[in-house]
């Protein structure tokens, strides 16, 4: 493993950087790659990441050999424009963070029910779709950091879990399984929900983990459901 | 002895690590005691009125409700619920009204049930009655309501013209890409 993978690992909590890799390709550029991704994604999601510390991140991904970043829309060859294409890229992010800081604020106010779309989904869907992997850090860092409201957070673990969107399928599945851990039953029931109506069958290991540190006897039974729910599947 | 169901929050009624301020249910604490006052917003009224539906003796057409109630929705979700049993209408000496449900199943319409005339000590009695058998909150999990209403509409018992497009998409699509 490479320096910055250590790094990485000593950076990122060991077990769901671990996972995280697990089941990918052998091919060590495909794990650099993934690393890569997921370094900036931790970078990303700090909620005191500069411009300037932003630009830092992105471009030591494109400094390390075989690496195309895809994911974020940044190529070898984009590196090689001025750095103003990137500032430019930065500030867009800000500005998508602060869309999706306005919109968990408003969700507060809202009323959610079993089975229907409300504004708060909708806006969500379109947020994602839209902005992609940019609007995911911001996300990821509402959820996990507890600053948002658990009600909230846990419908939107629900509706990130529904969505059908192949290019954030991976950080989605990575926030699901991150949210299991939860310290709110509410956001670790958006989590399992989420988790059961993505039907990705990579999440039964992470299920069965979460079953087994559970608190609540009930709610342990309503996680080996969907494990079972997504073995029969 | 036939029971009523109510469409609850499943983690309204459960207790949280996080809430070391809600005591544990025991003999000196009572079920009210040890429930998150959550819990009553699955219990809210509209004009005293509180919406069940009527579950047959053996609990017989319990998977035509369900299916019923999750058709009837925007979207696949895990449907969780409550039960509760006709004795608690006459401890409490609680109203029922039989209004026809709005669901696309005309049969399971006519279980639909509506509590009448309800005041606060009737919907906290309610809320005691659940909270103190935990067997009576149960989830239906998304592949179990997939599963139930697909067959439900294979047996006709529901209409697919009735269903919301979202939820006919979501039910017949490919599992995730």
């Amino acid at each position: 493993m490479t320096s910055m993978a250590q790094s990485a690992t000593a950076e990122a909590e060991t077990m769901s950087f671990v996972d995280y890799l697990s089941g990918t390709s052998p091919d060590p550029c495909e794990q650099i790659r993934r690393l890569a991704a997921w370094q900036t994604g931790v970078l990303m999601s700090q909620r005191d990441v500069s411009s300037s510390t932003l630009l830092t991140g992105l471009s030591r991904l494109q400094s390390i050999p075989y690496i195309q970043v895809n994911e974020f829309e940044i190529s070898r060859t984009y590196s090689e424009q001025s750095g103003t294409d990137l500032a430019v890229h930065a500030q867009s992010i800000e500005d998508i963070e602060i869309l999706v800081d306005g919109l968990f604020a408003a969700a507060g106010e809202e009323y959610f029910e079993d089975g229907a779309e409300n504004n708060f989904s909708r806006s969500l869907a379109n947020v994602v779709e839209t902005h992609g992997k940019w609007a995911m850090p911001e996300i990821a860092h509402l959820i996990l950091s507890g600053t948002s409201n658990p009600e909230v957070a846990s419908e939107a673990l629900r509706w990130l879990g529904r969505m059908r969107h192949a290019p954030t399928h991976e950080y989605r599945f990575w926030l699901l399984c991150k949210s299991l851990g939860a310290s709110s039953l509410r956001v670790r029931d958006g989590a399992l929900i989420g988790m059961a109506l993505m039907e990705d069958r990579r999440a039964v290991s992470y299920l069965r983990k979460a079953a087994e540190r559970e608190y609540s006897s009930v709610f342990r039974r309503d996680i080996l459901q969907i494990v079972a729910d997504l073995d029969q599947g | 002895m036939p029971l009523f169901l109510r469409i609850i929050r499943k983690y309204r009624w459960l207790k949280d690590e996080k809430m070391n301020w809600l005591p544990e249910y025991s003999p000196s604490v009572t079920p009210l005691a040890a429930l998150q006052a959550d819990a009553l917003i699955d219990l809210k009224t509209e004009d005293n009125r509180l919406s069940v539906w009527h579950i047959e003796d053996g609990e017989l057409n319990l998977p035509e409700v369900v299916a019923a109630v999750a058709a009837n929705r925007e979207r696949i979700d895990p449907l969780d619920y409550a039960l509760f049993d006709q004795g608690f209408l006459t401890q409490n000496d609680v109203k029922v009204d039989c209004t026809k449900g709005a669901t696309i199943s005309e049969k399971a319409n006519h279980w639909h049930r509506d509590l009448i005339e309800l005041s606060v000590d009737k919907v906290v009695a309610l809320a005691a009655t659940v909270a103190q058998e935990p067997n009576s909150i149960r989830r239906v999990s998304p592949a179990e309501i997939r599963s139930l209403v697909k067959s439900s509409l294979q047996s006709g018992q529901l209409d697919a013209g009735k269903m919301k497009p979202t939820l006919h998409t979501e039910l017949f699509r490919d599992a995730s890409s």
